[in-house]
């Protein structure tokens, strides 16, 4: 059994953006819309003691997907290995699951009338490759991998992170991905 | 999140065609305004008719509808069971009273029609709740489309007894089931509105403080409360309370059908007022891209 995993190491990660522009890239997506994006939080805090951090958003390849449990035709799905896509053959465009989904990373693509999102580059892993975000980070923030596998270094992480483990806000989607935070305080 | 016109439209016809359909199956129940039942299932039949076509708009590929099928758990392919379903018995009712079905025919209809305009407003709102937009997760919003579609098919059902002049009685009992329903309208906008100050996961896109001073107070205030609520509640307690429509001078004038219809219209306004709201206040949990 696989299950494809990302983490992102926040305290790794230097907002240089260049996973944007990586996925732009390889999922040739329209001006004007992402499937991942990095958010500033921060700063916080009062000079001297003054924190901020930057967190790489995205489909989280949630373990129970509300967006897979509202979509009407079925073109919203979950593979066996934990990523979530979109069937662009099923799809409407009725943007249910974009009213569903907790973190606006859902998008529709008026040329073709479908929803898009973050497909982990299915494609890429699907030939054992690593997503496009991962390879471009030059900060080795975003690690991916199977983590049922436990020498993966995805298991290692996860197993290892303790209370610098974060995860999104779950209102009963279980997000399947996570951050890890040590150096400052988690507030997203 | 934006107003989403092509859903708000199917909404609000939906409500409007299943109070319609509501009050034609209670009078058919209750042996009451026969001379109403027709034109009330014809305004059923169209207002669910437009409101469907309205909604295929808001589609990205409509030739694929019936894809909707495809999934049975999905608010979506719910909304569109019960509207078909509504549809039929719509049609079926309307050929029955043109074919003067038995009353036997009749009543098993108007039962099935009365269960179908509780469950279709219920459904249609109930297709929103959800966990990722707090301001959406509560019961009292379907509640709240039930009430307005309660509201909506009782004022519909007062301006025809104006034009189709029903006899005192069932004129008087209409009024008295507009009023009623226009009270259960306002508990319900109340309830709604006080379930979104409760919401969890605070956050100023979905505050009360918008509807209540902020940007939304006029759209509140003036369209959902004023026009929405008060001046139907005002209308509907003249014919539950006040002179019959035959007296002269004073607030007679207020049971004109054209001044009872631009109430209804303002009915309609206030629930494309706060259904404006809802898609407004219905940010996501954390919103990040979009």
């Amino acid at each position: 059994m696989t299950t494809h995993r990302m983490i992102v190491d926040l305290d790794r990660c230097i907002g240089c953006h260049s996973c944007t522009a990586a996925c732009i890239q390889e999922n040739e997506i329209d001006l004007g819309r992402f499937y991942t994006k990095v958010i500033n939080v921060g700063p916080t805090g009062t000079y001297p003691n003054v924190e901020e951090y930057y967190l790489p958003v995205k489909c989280q390849h949630c373990e129970t997907p509300t967006c897979v449990k509202v979509c009407p035709t079925g073109a919203s799905y979950r593979r066996e290995d934990g990523i979530v896509l979109v069937d662009h053959n099923k799809c409407i465009g009725c943007e249910y699951c974009i009213m569903a989904c907790p973190y606006g990373v859902r998008s529709r693509n008026d040329r073709l009338g479908v929803i898009e999102k973050c497909t982990l580059c299915a494609h890429l892993v699907d030939d054992g490759k690593n997503p496009a975000c991962v390879d471009i980070c030059p900060g080795h923030a975003r690690i991916f991998g199977d983590a049922d596998d436990p020498a993966s270094e995805v298991a290692q992480k996860l197993a290892s992170a303790g209370d610098s483990l974060h995860r999104l806000a779950d209102v009963g989607n279980t997000p399947g991905e996570a951050f890890l935070l040590a150096n400052q305080t988690w507030r997203s | 999140m934006d107003i989403q016109w092509p859903l708000l439209v199917f909404g609000v016809l939906a409500g409007l065609s299943m109070g319609c359909l509501g009050f034609v199956c209670a009078f058919i129940l209750a042996g009451k305004a026969e001379s109403l039942r027709m034109p009330g299932v014809v305004i059923a039949l169209a207002a669910i008719a437009a409101g469907g076509l309205a909604s295929a708009f808001h589609l990205g590929n409509p030739d694929r509808i019936l894809y909707i099928l495809g999934n049975l758990q999905s608010g979506i392919t719910q909304e569109l069971l019960a509207t078909a379903v509504a549809g039929v018995l719509i049609v079926a009712l309307c050929i029955a009273l043109v074919k003067k079905a038995s009353p036997a025919v009749l009543k098993t209809l108007a039962v099935l029609g009365l269960i179908a305009a509780i469950a279709l407003p219920f459904i249609t709102g109930e297709a929103y709740v959800q966990g990722a937009r707090p301001a959406w997760n509560t019961l009292f919003l379907p509640i709240m489309y039930v009430g307005a579609a309660f509201a909506m098919g009782a004022l519909t059902m007062t301006v025809l007894s104006r034009i189709k002049h029903v006899d005192d009685a069932d004129r008087t009992l209409i009024g008295r089931a507009s009023f009623v329903a226009a009270i259960i309208c306002t508990v319900t906008v109340v309830l709604y509105v006080s379930a979104v100050a409760l919401a969890p996961y605070p956050d100023p896109s979905r505050s009360i403080d918008r509807l209540l001073s902020g940007d939304l107070a006029l759209l509140f205030w003036g369209a959902a409360v004023a026009l929405g609520l008060i001046v139907p509640l005002a209308l509907t307690a003249m014919q539950a309370f006040g002179k019959q429509p035959q007296a002269k001078g004073g607030t007679a004038v207020l049971s004109r059908p054209s001044v009872l219809f631009v109430g209804l219209v303002c009915l309609v306004a206030g629930s494309v007022a706060i259904r404006s709201i809802m898609y407004l206040l219905g940010s996501s949990v954390q919103s990040f891209i979009y």
